[in-house]
């Protein structure tokens, strides 16, 4: 009785979990990011 | 500057305690007799049980500041620790299912540990509920903190009554703690700081996350003004 | 100074039972609702004389419980939509004791729901339950205390945002898990005649949680409807 499947499957789980998580964030984070460097950028035109 | 040389150490130490955790798993521990390889789901699966509790309790703290002091720092405190302690608290359950699949045969039975977790995780993804439905200004802060603190206070006593509904204890960490191996428990400290470690980059993360929102908010303010 | 404070929630308590009084709408439609949670579940389960003692308990809760959410949603809907929320909240008296106000309210009405539909309870599911009229009463008081203590305050919170009445199950349901718990294993204790003893842990903790959530509830409520 190894159980090797659920062992694997557990493990698999839990580190993708934990990266889609960590990507998601730092997706949000670039995309906030780029439009705040475009949003100052108006605000530099604008004077 | 200096915060950023910080953020890269924590990052740095934490990458390597997750490395010592899964050596340690993998070729420290030595393999539980009766239950076989599936036993070291455990390691991870118990980390991530305390990291839940741990972002709740931090949860619960905050809405206790931010209703004393009415900072906006403990308001994103709360939200962020929730939201990551949701997803710990997910992990928590897929991991309990896929190891009692083959240990007692069922993905699922309602013993008070695993109906509590289930509920916990209703709880908090009716908090983030609360937060999203509530808007982000002081009130949905406010609303939310209120929800925190009460939903933290009720969960032992959800436990107390879950048990006394259950008299009949499956046999799930029997003999647990009596004698455990040494190095099983060693790998399950290090691994229990190796969470706790990725908790803290995760919080330090969203939180940031946050802080970026506003700053679009007040440049936004800017520019309409 | 202490009269004071008792005459205040009465006087809100006061205010909520003629604005029913007038109306009426609020508890014919918990009761009838609660009589079709019943309707329901008979056709859902079809209990038989065997099994009748064992589902009566849950499918009364269930109704107990859904028909109360009801009430709670509807108590601060209407405060809030006619405005009289606001002047509550002018008036000279402190948040908690509004708190306290509203939830004797609430007990009171879902209370009452429960009285009037346990007799027709017990002809439909063919039950004897004249002379456990006393113990049942308790219990469903405590556990209406329970209920209420919980509802009135997270009713409030849902009432302040977006999603409104359908947040209300969403946030309550969990937290009062031990309430129902509670409340179904002293009720069907009752039930099989079970002498009262046996019920007594159960009422112990529905109580805890009554005098927790009620000191907890009037201490944050302020910040629940802080403008």
């Amino acid at each position: 009785m190894t159980n090797l499947g659920y062992f694997m499957a557990a493990y698999i789980i839990v580190w993708i979990g934990v990266f889609i998580y960590l990507f998601g964030l730092q997706r949000s984070q670039n995309r906030l990011k780029k439009e705040l460097e475009s949003l100052k950028k108006i605000l530099e035109e604008k004077g | 500057m200096q915060r950023n040389s910080l953020e890269k150490i924590l990052i740095g130490i934490t990458f390597l305690s997750l490395m010592a955790s899964l050596y340690a798993i993998f070729f420290y521990a030595p393999l539980e007799a009766t239950m076989g390889l599936v036993q070291k789901v455990w390691y991870f699966h118990l980390a991530s049980a305390w990291v839940t509790f741990l972002a709740y309790a931090v949860v619960f703290v905050a809405g206790i500041l931010y209703l004393s002091r009415k900072k906006r720092c403990f308001d994103i405190l709360g939200y962020s620790s929730a939201g990551i302690g949701v997803v710990f608290n997910t992990l928590v359950l897929v991991t309990g299912s896929i190891w009692a699949k083959p240990i007692w045969g069922t993905w699922w039975t309602w013993d008070s540990r695993l109906s509590t977790t289930l509920i916990l995780w209703l709880m908090y993804i009716a908090y983030l509920m609360l937060r999203t439905s509530s808007g982000e200004d002081s009130k949905g802060a406010r609303l939310a903190a209120v929800f925190g603190i009460v939903a933290f206070i009720d969960v032992p006593i959800v436990y107390m009554s879950i048990r006394w509904w259950r008299t009949i204890h499956p046999l799930v960490f029997k003999s647990k703690g009596t004698e455990v191996d040494p190095a099983m428990l060693t790998t399950l400290l290090i691994s229990l700081v190796a969470f706790t470690l990725l908790y803290l980059c995760l919080l330090r993360q969203r939180i940031a996350l946050e802080h970026l929102k506003d700053e679009l908010e007040r440049v936004k303010e800017k520019i309409r003004r | 100074m202490n009269l004071n404070f008792f005459k205040k929630i009465g006087l809100i308590v006061w205010k909520d039972i003629i604005v029913e009084f007038r109306t009426k709408d609020l508890f014919s439609a918990m009761f009838l609702f609660s009589l079709l949670v019943v309707v329901i579940f008979n056709f859902a389960f079809a209990p038989g004389t065997e099994n009748v003692s064992q589902l009566a308990p849950g499918i009364l809760w269930v109704a107990f419980t859904f028909a109360g959410v009801l009430g709670l949603n509807r108590s601060f809907v209407f405060e809030k939509d006619s405005g009289s929320l606001q002047g509550l909240m002018l008036s000279p008296v402190d948040r908690g004791v509004i708190y306290l106000g509203k939830m004797i309210g609430n007990i009171i009405f879902i209370f009452l729901v429960e009285l009037v539909s346990l007799p027709l309870f017990a002809v439909f599911f063919n039950l004897s339950l004249f002379h456990l009229i006393p113990r049942l009463a308790l219990v469903l008081l405590v556990s209406t205390v329970g209920f209420a203590s919980a509802g009135t305050l997270l009713a409030a919170i849902s009432v302040n945002t977006k999603a409104r009445e359908v947040l209300l199950p969403i946030l309550l349901f969990p937290i009062i898990i031990p309430v129902i718990i509670g409340a179904v294993k002293s009720t069907g204790n009752i039930l099989e005649g079970k002498p009262l003893v046996e019920t007594l842990s159960w009422l112990k903790l529905l109580t805890a949680f009554d005098i927790i959530f009620i000191i907890v509830s009037f201490l944050v409520f302020e910040y629940v409807v802080e403008e």
